[in-house]
């Protein structure tokens, strides 16, 4: 089930160019109405409320992160700017589906350009045996169900069932899980819009230990220094490192030192406490232990294992040590140590392995690359059609990297545009929204987002969060046109 | 009217931001901080967070000698800085730092702006 979102673009006399409402979509669109004034935007949202990940990736703790949406808003202000939210672009939805829905050729045909900027709503596998056990979960679906999105309201992480969880991945989400995980039940309210599912099932979750395993070692984490030095310093939960007790040697920190973010990090890493160090490790956990948050590294999950009791559900992650080959570098490879094998308890597991784009029906997809094709943003082969963001770059990156890739991929449009490239179809957003308008499903412009951003924090307030976020797609359109609630 | 004796006149310099590679001169006001003075003028400085650390999108770099005398930065901002776009020995956050007289004439650049 996916959601993606496309922009495109039309030409002086007014149509548009509809652009997805993430940090990707908003920034290619910003830049597109600062370079030329004949331009007109309409960004097209598959939810009915925008922002993308900066709502439904971006921990609720971050809300300073969260202050971007603020540009978003003066962005989509403009009177050459439209949001239409609540339209699916691209293949039709499930039955039952709320959203509007417009073939990607029936907007392209519209409009002079397209800008295509969905992000990435799927997961990199891991192709483990065990993947499909009860109790293994991507970490996106956690992120998401943490962040109250529609999708994945009704998940049950079963969080009172154990008190081990693994997340494999040493990167930024996974410690944005590791944290969410052993918050306690003071740290969910407040300076935060976690779900009201998410914060009533984490106060009352049994877990008392996070575990996160990484294949390679301390030069390859791919967290950045502020979320892991929030971690270290965290009330309510002890964080303890476990390296192999060479892994500070003098070669690996010659080679951090030759990068300033690494030496950094590395140097922080090296202040935490190193489990392989402490005379004794860390006791099991039991109910009454405080949260522990234990960083694991050069430990590859080999699969996962069956509980005795219940083969369906996970009892264990099988792990094996590994070794890293050569000289100290970021491409360094890790291997295996034969005869390391070990089955660790545990009862959740999350994989923080990485995002991944999906094809839009009708448009190019590189399905190796799991990106959009193109050269600067423009995709290869199809006149008119950019692409900006996570699609166009693969998923990684913080929201700062998506203002220089769209830049790029807006100049490319522009130069496109004055060079005539563009003057062709465009008959005019007009058309769309008839279209659209002869759909049973509401299209949902920005007032209708104020409505429901108005309600959301009128709701945080009388619980003390900044947000309660609606998660029910049925009673943001009820909200959003300004209905009273059924 | 009468301008109250408690609220003497801001003081103001001059500071030029390298845009784009190109030389674009302001008017700052004494105390602002440079992400403020930037936003005033249309300079693409983006500041996504407001000033809150949590972004670097406020990158600017420094003329030595001007980067020389500022106050040193807090861990939170060199955390913030590591993960910037082309940071450099002279990079500070512009949401950090408050425009002084020192600086008048002074010249920043904007890093991936071209
Ligand atoms: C868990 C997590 C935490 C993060 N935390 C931070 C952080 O703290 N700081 C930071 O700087 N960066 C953070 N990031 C990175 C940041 O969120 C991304 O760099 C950025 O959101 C990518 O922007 P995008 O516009 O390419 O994609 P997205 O933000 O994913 O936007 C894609 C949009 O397209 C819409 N859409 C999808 N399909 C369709 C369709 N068919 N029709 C119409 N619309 C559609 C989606 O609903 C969505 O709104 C985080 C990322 C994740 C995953
Ligand atoms: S504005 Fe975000 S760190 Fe300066």
């Amino acid at each position: 089930d996916s959601a993606r979102r496309c922009a495109n673009y039309t030409d002086r006399d007014g149509s548009g160019h509809a652009g997805p409402t993430g940090p990707a979509g908003f920034y290619t669109a910003d830049q597109l109405l600062k370079s030329d004034p004949g331009v007109h935007v309409d960004i097209y949202e598959r939810l009915p409320v925008p922002y993308g990940l900066v709502r439904y990736g971006v921990a609720p703790d971050h809300q300073a992160v969260k202050n971007v949406t603020d540009r978003f808003e003066q962005i989509v202000s403009d009177p050459r700017c439209s949001l239409l939210a609540n339209v699916r672009v691209g293949a039709a939805g499930p039955p039952g589906d709320v959203a509007a829905h417009l073939p990607f050729e029936a907007l392209r045909e519209q409009y002079h350009a397209v800008v295509l900027a969905y992000g990435a709503d799927a997961d990199r596998s891991l192709g483990l045996s065990g993947e499909g056990l009860r109790g293994v979960h991507s970490a996106r679906t956690f992120v998401e169900w943490y962040n109250g999105h529609p999708h994945a309201a009704d998940r049950d992480f079963e969080l009172g069932r154990c008190e081990t969880a693994v997340i494999i991945g040493h990167g930024n989400v996974a410690l944005d899980c590791a944290r969410m995980l052993s918050s306690t039940p003071e740290q969910l309210v407040g300076d935060t819009d976690v779900a009201a599912h998410a914060a009533a099932a984490l106060s009352q979750s049994a877990i008392r230990q996070v575990v996160l395993l990484g294949r390679r070692g301390v030069l390859h984490a791919a967290f950045t220094i502020k979320e892991l030095r929030e971690l270290s310093k965290r009330a309510g939960a002890t964080f303890s490192l476990l390296a192999p007790a060479d892994a500070f040697n003098e070669a690996v920190l010659k080679q951090a030192a030759t990068d300033r973010p690494r030496k950094r990090l590395i140097e922080l890493m090296s202040s935490i406490p190193n489990e392989a160090e402490l005379p004794n490790p860390p006791p099991p956990p039991g109910a009454d232990s405080p949260r522990a948050v234990r960083v694991q590294f050069q430990r590859a999950p080999l699969g996962f294992v069956g509980a005795a009791e219940d083969p369906g559900r996970l009892g264990a992650v099988r792990v094996g040590l590994t070794k890293l080959e050569g000289e100290p570098s970021a491409q360094q490879r890790a291997h295996l140590v034969e005869g390391s094998a070990y089955d660790f308890p545990c009862g959740l597991v999350l994989k923080s392995v990485g995002y991944r784009s999906s094809p839009l029906e009708g448009a190019p997809f590189d399905e190796v690359r799991g990106v959009v094709p193109n050269r600067g943003g423009r995709v290869t082969g199809a006149p008119g059609l950019y692409v900006a963001g996570w699609l166009k770059r693969g998923p990684t990156g913080v929201i700062l990297t998506n203002v220089n890739d769209a830049n790029e991929t807006a100049a490319t449009l522009i130069a496109d545009r004055l060079t005539g490239k563009l003057d062709v179809g465009g008959a005019g957003a007009d058309a769309v929204r008839k279209r659209l308008a002869a759909q049973r499903q509401p299209v949902l412009d920005f007032e209708a987002w104020k409505r429901i951003d108005a309600s959301e924090v009128a709701r945080g307030k009388q619980v003390g969060k900044v947000r309660e976020k609606l998660v029910d797609v049925s009673e943001m359109l009820r909200v959003a046109m300004g209905q009273a609630m059924g | 009217r009468v301008r109250p004796l408690c609220a003497p006149a801001a003081e103001r310099i001059t500071i030029t931001f390298v845009e784009a590679g190109e030389d674009v001169v302001v008017e700052a006001q004494v105390g602002k901080s440079i992400l403020e003075v930037a936003q005033e003028n249309e300079i693409d400085l983006e500041g996504a967070c407001d000033g809150s650390m949590a972004c670097s999108t406020c990158h600017v770099v420094f003329e030595q000698k001007h980067f020389d005398v500022l106050p040193k930065p807090e861990e939170e901002e060199e955390d913030m800085l590591d993960l910037a776009f082309g940071l450099t020995d002279t990079s500070r956050l512009g949401c950090q730092i408050k425009v002084a007289p020192s600086q008048d004439g002074m010249k920043l650049i904007i890093p991936g702006s071209g």
